[in-house]
């Protein structure tokens, strides 16, 4: 389809192209502006920090393994006055060679190993790379010159290669010992991972920035890392925010699973006060809004900005822009700004609704979407939610930093930013800046539009993502997923060598391949299957079961995604009835107390549509601390039951009537 | 009304004759400007139209961005003073305002690389900006009698 839109397109000649260059650079929109750009500030590197006392236990001697490697190293090339008495006899030009080759190399690698170590750094991602790989140059040193003796008639030439072959044997040997006490220390600092909670992990990583670059680069599944991001420090988030998008931006799944968690985990922690979702710099609005800026959604945002260069191109001190009747004090030059507002806020906007969204916004879009209506709201807010989103985190922070030629053009960026931030809030009029009312007509006409667009966006982010578009295609499609009928194997490809297990979708475009990918991210398939030389029926079986598993959570993972709340008002009515008139301790809500469960307050059906609200209510109410299950459950324990269930379904009955 | 008006400037400009006096009650001036200025928005329009022809992003940046500038934004302050002028009572320091304005929008009509371009572009579409928006700031002061 595209390719026949561009062959009707006429092309455009040099001078046209020139014309256009000129243009732009007349108005701004090229080399004009940039060329007074200020070099970006370079973000302060966090520092290596020791690890905290109360994790140093949990290293298990990471770092003394490698040491241990690099004295053994040491050790095997003691003999330096050996070598320089060899030096003699080998010949200085042969030497030369000998050292620049064998000799500095292996050196180098040793003070390396011992700089990085004194900085408490992660030795076997940095070195273990070069080590091998020199490694390898000397096996094939030493394999040059044995096939050289081999042919050498000369004895004392042959004596002379000999000792070059035993000093590379004996520069092996040390580089193997380093070799092997850098795999020591990565099975130790898995180990030592693995001990630690979540926040224990984070902790550790956020204090050794080089471990958890690789920890990060590693690629762990999303929900693993979204685990670490969300229990990160407050001062390390940024920082493993930055490493992800650094590592893993182009993969879309796999970001888009991390987004999801990250802000899953922030609006159960909202279900006490909804507002705090995705208010401020949370964990949450960080990860989408640097995603979101990463990929196509930054080209996206550099459109956005060159475009307000053009326009800036005619903001100069002789015409500069200002509304303030307390700067400007002549009303002609007021309304002249105002004109000027609004052609570049229409223009603007004008550009953006016909265009189209790149997958990040759009998905990050859809996700704040689909939390905001979990929370029971509505349209309009969701629309305002999905337009912080897009305007106060990306395209406003993105304006404002366009580098400006004049002080004029900076205050133009910011009052344009104010009508955009006006515009996408649904704000008509303020108090505190009564001027900003001349924009509230545009405001008001542009409204419905903008918040179509809005809702609209996060649609296409999710269509994206292979969600349902309605609630009526979510059921279709959970009883397409269960039904018995469903070709499970059809939607997967064959096994292969880079996906033994098969799981990799047959269709990555479609909604159930998008699912499917998703899934992958989140749950990384295992790593220690081979594709057999003939693939057996039982093996088929170990691929039937995982995708089966893949499936599953697929299936989870949509049921999960209807609203919390029936957007149905007779569902929504039936609903607070149940509650209202449900024994709390009958066991059609509540399952029995447990060890896990003291209280009594988990679901009997964590599925059902009462289930999935008791589940959200225990999620933002966690109130068993400190309570444990008696040997012998007495009167006393269950009136502490049954008034931690009352309490429950009196929360839940009050959100639910507040949605009605 | 435009062309009567062309007719007295020209008259002033070539011949040096002030057609009409001073005394003389003049029409609105402002729709002097508008007609002026519609002639010169429709022929943007057609070089908007060109530019979003090639489907390339610079001319479709242009066409957005860079072409309303030229006439609607930039001249805001001489409708303004038009109106002024044109309001019923309108008083000599509201003519001094309308002048300063037209020679505002002159020395801008005359000054801008934008402006040249548009009347220079490689499109085949004759806007004749500075032709028409000038004959038309003449007419104007030629009815304050400058």
């Amino acid at each position: 389809m595209s390719g026949q839109k561009t062959a009707t397109l006429p092309v455009l000649t040099d001078k046209q192209r020139a014309w256009a260059n000129a243009f732009l650079k007349a108005m701004g929109g090229k080399g004009a502006v940039e060329a007074t750009a200020k070099p970006q500030e370079q973000r302060p590197r966090r520092g290596n920090t020791p690890v905290p006392p109360e994790l140093a236990g949990g290293l298990g001697g990471l770092e003394t393994s490698v040491q241990g490697g690099v004295q053994q190293a040491r050790d095997k090339l003691a003999g330096e006055d050996e070598d320089i008495s060899r030096k003699k006899r080998i010949g200085k030009s042969v030497d030369k060679g000998f050292k620049q080759n064998v000799a500095d190399p292996v050196d180098k690698i040793l003070e390396a190993v011992d700089g990085i170590l004194a900085r408490g750094g992660a030795v076997n991602e940095i070195i273990l790379p070069a080590v091998t790989d020199l490694r390898e140059k000397l096996v094939t040193s030493r394999t040059g010159y044995q096939q050289s003796n081999q042919r050498e008639k000369d004895r004392g030439k042959r004596e002379q290669r000999q000792r070059k072959i035993d000093a590379v044997t004996t520069r092996l040997d040390a580089l193997d010992e380093l070799i092997k006490a850098s795999g020591g220390m990565q099975k130790d600092r898995t180990d030592a991972l693995a001990e630690l909670d979540a926040a224990g992990k984070a902790k550790l990583l956020a204090a050794n920035p080089e471990i958890c670059k690789a920890v990060i680069a590693a690629k762990p599944p999303a929900a693993e890392l979204a685990d670490l991001i969300t229990n990160a420090p407050a001062d390390a988030v940024d920082a493993f925010i930055e490493e992800a998008i650094k590592a893993h931006s182009g993969d879309s799944a796999y970001m888009e699973v991390l987004c999801e968690r990250c802000l899953g985990a922030e609006l159960s922690k909202a279900e006490k006060d909804p507002a705090t979702f995705m208010r401020g710099n949370t964990v949450g609005s960080k990860l989408t809004k640097a995603y979101a800026a990463s990929g196509d959604g930054g080209a996206f945002l550099n459109d956005v900005c060159d475009n307000t260069k053009v326009w800036l191109g005619s903001v100069n001190s002789s015409r500069p822009i200002e509304i303030d009747p307390v700067k400007e004090e002549d009303g002609r030059k007021r309304e002249e700004g105002v004109g000027r507002l609004l052609h570049y806020v229409n223009a603007l906007l004008g550009s953006l609704m016909k265009g189209e969204v790149p997958r990040p916004i759009a998905t990050t879009a859809g996700m704040i979407a689909t939390g905001a209506r979990k929370q029971g709201r509505n349209d309009s807010d969701v629309a305002i939610m999905v337009g912080g989103h897009v305007f106060l985190r990306l395209i406003n922070p993105a304006l404002v930093v366009i580098p400006t030629t004049s002080p004029e053009q900076k205050r133009a960026l910011i009052l344009a930013t104010k009508v955009l931030q006006n515009a996408s809030n649904g704000i008509l009029g303020t108090p505190k800046e009564p001027f900003m009312d001349a924009f509230s007509d545009m405001i008001a006409d542009e409204l419905p539009a903008l918040q179509d667009w809005f809702l609209d966006i996060a649609k296409q982010g999710d269509a994206m993502r292979g969600q349902p578009p309605g609630e009526d295609d979510r059921e279709s499609w959970i009883a397409e997923l269960q039904s018995e009928d469903f070709d499970r194997d059809a939607n997967f490809l064959p096994p292969s060598e880079e996906d033994p297990m098969g799981l990799q979708p047959s269709d990555p475009r479609g909604a159930l391949g998008q699912l499917i990918l998703a899934d992958l991210a989140a749950h990384a398939p295992r790593s220690d299957v081979r594709l057999p030389p003939q693939v057996t029926d039982g093996f088929l079986k170990v691929v039937a079961r995982a995708r089966a598993e893949v499936l599953a959570r697929v299936t989870e993972q949509l049921e999960d995604g209807r609203p919390l709340v029936p957007e149905d008002a007779q569902d929504l009515s039936n609903l607070i009835d149940a509650f209202e008139q449900a024994d709390v301790d009958d066991g059609t809500l509540f399952a029995a107390p447990s060890e896990a469960d003291p209280l009594g307050v988990q679901p009997v059906a964590p599925r059902s549509p009462a289930g999935r609200l008791i589940l959200a209510d225990v999620r933002a109410n966690p109130n068993t601390k400190g309570i444990m299950l008696p040997p012998t459950v007495m009167q006393g324990h269950l009136k502490l039951v049954t008034r931690a269930r009352t309490d429950a379904v009196g929360r839940i009955v009050g959100k639910l009537k507040a949605a009605q | 009304m435009a062309d009567e008006a062309a007719k007295r400037a020209w008259i002033g400009r070539v011949l040096g004759i002030t057609a009409g006096s001073a005394d003389a009650p003049h029409g609105p001036l402002l729709p002097l400007w508008l007609d002026a200025k519609d002639e010169v928005d429709a022929k943007l329009g057609h070089l908007q139209g060109s530019l979003r022809g090639f489907g390339d992003p610079d001319l479709d940046r242009i066409a957005e961005f860079g072409l309303n500038g030229v006439t609607g934004t930039s001249s805001v302050g001489l409708m303004v003073a038009l109106r002024e002028a044109d309001a019923p009572g309108a008083d000599a320091a509201a003519r001094r305002k309308l002048a300063g304005a037209i020679d505002s929008y002159r020395a801008f009509l005359d000054g801008s690389d934008v402006v040249k371009l548009i009347d220079d572009n490689p499109f085949g579409v004759a806007v004749g900006l500075q032709a028409t928006l000038g004959r038309a700031l003449d007419t104007l002061a030629s009815s304050l009698g400058a």
